[in-house]
């Protein structure tokens, strides 16, 4: 089996893609230069990789601590809308009141709202059986299909004609870092809940608890640790993680709501979070990584001639090669000695 | 069928240990050849690349003069080499018999009524009741020893070898698997055998090879060894028991009144049990395993619920005084450790009383991590220190983190099942020191074991647990009795 080490992968994840391009007769050599200046060329581009990497680390983190505890969370793109949808309704309910404080109360609302969206399937794994993984699939379709009711109904601004929610003022959005490259403090937040989240799992009592029921539940419950509490607990906060990635996405980088609020954030973060190696500092890492992949291919989709089918391609070959070439440096969740 | 196996000059480090160093011993077709060695002292190492697990950094073995090839563990099967691992190697959510299946490996469809056939004949003949369409989840340890048994000798192999089988069974099972493993001897089979109870050893063995931090300190035949001399090659010593006193009167800590319980399956699996443990006093419960031994000791520990009857510990429900109880659980890798995980989060995760490594909410890392050396040092635990994986400690280490665990600080409570178990003799004789001194400082034991000399040894009452039933037992005469 072909394993190869942390840069090896990089470099076969970008040779695969770009076999896509010699594939279609297009210069390999001119789309890495442009994927490459896309994701980092200059202060633009770094902003733009920073922006997609914001949702994506945010849900990595929720996805850490779930899949931590043993919990597979596959419903972080469900939590994220919820999120977003919780700001977006509590906006409509104050009358579209804006003040300073606003952006963030719509982003304790976001996680609040992803919290509990995710604890409901916390629930139904600690205390009826039924596996988070089935759950969390299920709870994705109702809330997209949530989300498609609301913004083309009761959430929808009358005065446009397609379904997304009334734009927040310009004082209801999060602080720009930088006002020319539209950078939000959104992926400061992520940057800073990344080693918070590191020390909850390897310094705290609950990080154990969390640590222990995801590699050897029966040992947790041997050594007479609340094994259901803590899986629930943690389905919380990674829910919570993933709702404060949509709030950020809400009165962060869109200010509205719309059926496009997330870019398939929360499903991304899947596979971000592990080859994050399902560690939190691991995970800022691929983020950004990953982040500067889908900045580079709008460089790609905007100067040269591959349209955005075969960018689409390119992309997921990349990510399949990088995946794959990476197998067997994931870490184990499941013990096994 | 008969050719020689050799090791020549076999070296193997893990990071900056040598876990062998040079190890030359020959194995001879029609004899059983036991290894033994402190806990870490390399015998599972050394088995594993026997088996094609592992690959030597120098030094090679040989079979009838080819070369085995290491590191590939399906070619030395195919080459008639069979491993019984000392930890399960079984899927538990798998029945018996797909359990075989798998180890037996094939291609296409699975014969099943043929399986099942050969593997009721292997039963009878061995003298064991295994149910092959049971589900391996639903076997007691025992049981799945000799599951493990079976899978090795299903194939025609012509090297066997057994990685402590014994620790799970009960004097009368050990006592049937040596008649079994000497008529494969006398067939003309190669025969390993680890073992920590030296008794066995020189009952069973015909040469002894003694392995002692990685080297082998010498090859014996039976004739010319005896328990003392054994212990002296393996460790330079032998240990001493301070025979337990008889407790006083003193007020009674734990009380079980009319407790049944069920297993995970809804069967159940303990009947009708009363009995009180006073403080400083160590009541012994012995028996066959798989006859309720776990069921009570987990519902004494507060984490499986009564189906009627109740368990009293100071008279409250054990799930509320959990951090007065401690527990060391039969099975160390199922119920006791994460093996993915350190051994100072091992240890971290079953501390009564952590808290003062804590501020507020977080963990004092040098603290505790100076804590945790502290108990490397006192159990003699063999590892690099505390941030090293349990996976990569030798069988016996990773029962000591559990001793340690649930022995410091004593605890006013403690059940124990099985604690000796992979313990060399060292080692036991300091659980068993430990246990002792434990019940003189006041605390309530409750000891479960398929040992009856170790419950004859320690306990001052004794029962003996069938099918659910506890019923007294007489011990026999302490002085009787050898330590191990
Ligand atoms: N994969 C590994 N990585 C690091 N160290 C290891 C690894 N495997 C074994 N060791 C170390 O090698 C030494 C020998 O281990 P081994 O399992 O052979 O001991 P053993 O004689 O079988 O002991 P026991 O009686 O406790 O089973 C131990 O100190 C153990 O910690
Ligand atoms: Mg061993």
């Amino acid at each position: 089996m072909l394993r190869a080490s942390g840069l090896a992968s990089y470099g076969i994840a970008l040779a695969a893609g770009l076999a896509v391009f010699a594939l279609f007769r297009l210069s390999p050599v001119q789309a890495v230069a442009t994927l490459i200046d896309g994701a980092v060329g200059d202060r633009f581009a770094i902003a733009r990789t920073l922006l997609k990497a914001t949702p994506l680390l945010l849900c990595g983190l929720g996805m850490t601590v779930a899949w931590r505890a043993g919990v597979y969370n596959i419903g972080g793109e469900g939590q994220l809308i919820a999120g977003a949808l919780a700001g977006a309704l509590a906006f409509e309910a104050g009358g579209a009141f804006a003040g300073t404080f606003t952006p963030w109360l719509l982003l304790v609302l976001g996680a609040f709202g992803g919290a509990v969206w995710a604890s409901l399937a916390g629930w139904m794994q600690s205390y009826r059986g039924v596996p988070a993984v089935i759950t969390t699939i299920l709870l994705n379709f109702v809330m997209v299909q949530t989300l498609l009711w609301l913004v083309s109904g009761p959430l929808q601004d009358p005065s446009l004609g397609v379904p997304l929610s009334r734009r927040l003022p310009h004082d209801a959005m999060l602080p720009r870092l930088d006002r020319q490259a539209d950078l939000h403090a959104g992926f400061l937040i992520g940057l800073l809940l990344a080693p918070v989240l590191w020390v909850i799992l390897y310094r705290t009592f609950w990080g154990l608890d969390i640590r222990f029921a995801g590699s050897n539940p029966d040992a947790a419950r041997a050594n007479r640790r609340p094994i259901r509490l803590v899986q629930l607990g943690a389905m919380a906060l990674s829910g919570a993680l993933c709702g404060l990635a949509g709030g950020v996405e809400y009165a962060g980088s869109l200010g509205q709501v719309g059926a496009g609020i997330s870019q398939n954030w929360g499903f991304l973060a899947i596979p971000v979070a592990l080859l994050g190696g399902l560690d939190p500092l691991g995970v800022v890492a691929t983020a950004l990584v990953f982040g500067g992949l889908f900045a580079g291919s709008e460089d790609l989709l905007r100067f040269t001639p591959a349209g955005s089918a075969l960018v689409a391609a390119f992309q997921a070959v990349a990510l399949l090669a990088f995946v794959a070439s990476r197998q067997g440096r994931v870490k184990p969740v499941e013990a096994e000695g | 069928m008969d050719s020689l196996l050799t090791v020549r000059g076999l070296t193997k480090r893990f990071g900056r240990l040598v876990a062998l160093d040079s190890v030359s011993v020959d194995f001879r077709p029609g004899e059983i050849h036991a290894v033994v060695g402190e806990n870490g002292a390399g015998k599972s190492t050394l088995m594993a690349h026997l088996a094609g697990f592992l690959v030597p950094d120098r030094g090679e073995i040989r079979l009838g003069g080819d070369l085995l090839p290491a590191g590939d563990p399906l070619g030395c099967r195919n080459r008639g080499i069979a491993m019984v691992h000392q930890h399960f190697t079984l899927v538990d959510g798998l029945t018996v018999l797909e359990n075989v299946a798998l180890s037996a490996g094939g291609r296409g469809w699975i014969a099943a009524s043929q399986l099942e056939a050969q593997f009721r004949r292997l039963c009878e003949a061995y003298g064991w009741e295994l149910e092959p369409r049971a589900a391996v989840a639903s076997l007691s340890v025992g049981q799945k020893q000799k599951l493990e048994i079976l899978k090795a000798l299903w194939g025609e192999s012509s090297i066997v070898i057994l990685d402590e089988p014994t620790a799970t069974l009960s004097e009368t099972e050990a006592e049937e698997l040596f008649v079994l493993l000497r008529r494969l001897a006398a067939e003309g089979r190669i025969v390993v055998l680890i073992a920590h109870k030296l008794r066995e050893v020189l009952s069973v063995a015909d040469r002894i090879t003694v392995l002692r931090g990685g080297r082998a300190v010498r090859t014996v035949e039976r004739s010319e060894a005896d328990e003392r001399a054994l212990a002296e090659w393996m460790a330079g010593e032998l240990p001493e028991i301070r025979p337990g006193r008889a407790a006083e009167e003193k007020p009674v800590r734990i009380s079980v009144r009319n407790l049944h319980v069920r297993d995970d399956l809804g069967r159940l699996r303990v009947r009708q049990v009363c009995f009180d443990v006073r403080a400083g006093e160590i009541v012994g419960i012995t028996g066959v395993d798989g006859n309720g031994q776990v069921e009570l000791a987990e519902a004494i520990v507060g984490i499986r619920r009564p189906d009627s009857g109740q368990v009293m510990v100071d008279g409250e429900p054990p799930a509320k005084v959990a951090q007065s109880i401690g527990y060391v659980p039969q099975d160390r890798q199922r119920d006791g450790l994460s093996l993915v995980m350190s051994v100072g989060d091992n240890v971290l995760i079953g501390l009564r009383n952590g808290s003062r490594f804590f501020r507020g909410p977080f963990l004092h890392a040098s603290s505790f991590a100076d804590h945790v050396r502290s108990l490397i040092d006192r159990f003699g635990v063999r590892c690099a220190g505390p941030d090293q994986t349990v996976a990569s400690l030798s069988g016996g280490n990773q029962q000591k983190i559990v001793l340690a665990r649930a022995l410091d600080p004593f605890p006013k409570v403690l059940v124990a099942v099985d604690p000796t178990r992979g313990l060399d003799f060292k080692a036991t004789a300091a659980v068993h020191n430990l246990l002792l001194e434990a019940a003189e400082g006041g605390a309530a034991v409750v000891l479960i074991s398929g040992s009856r000399e170790e419950v004859a040894l320690l306990a001052n009452r004794a029962f003996r647990i069938s099918m659910g039933r506890l019923e007294p037992w007489e011990t026999a005469a302490v002085q009787e009795l050898v330590p191990c």
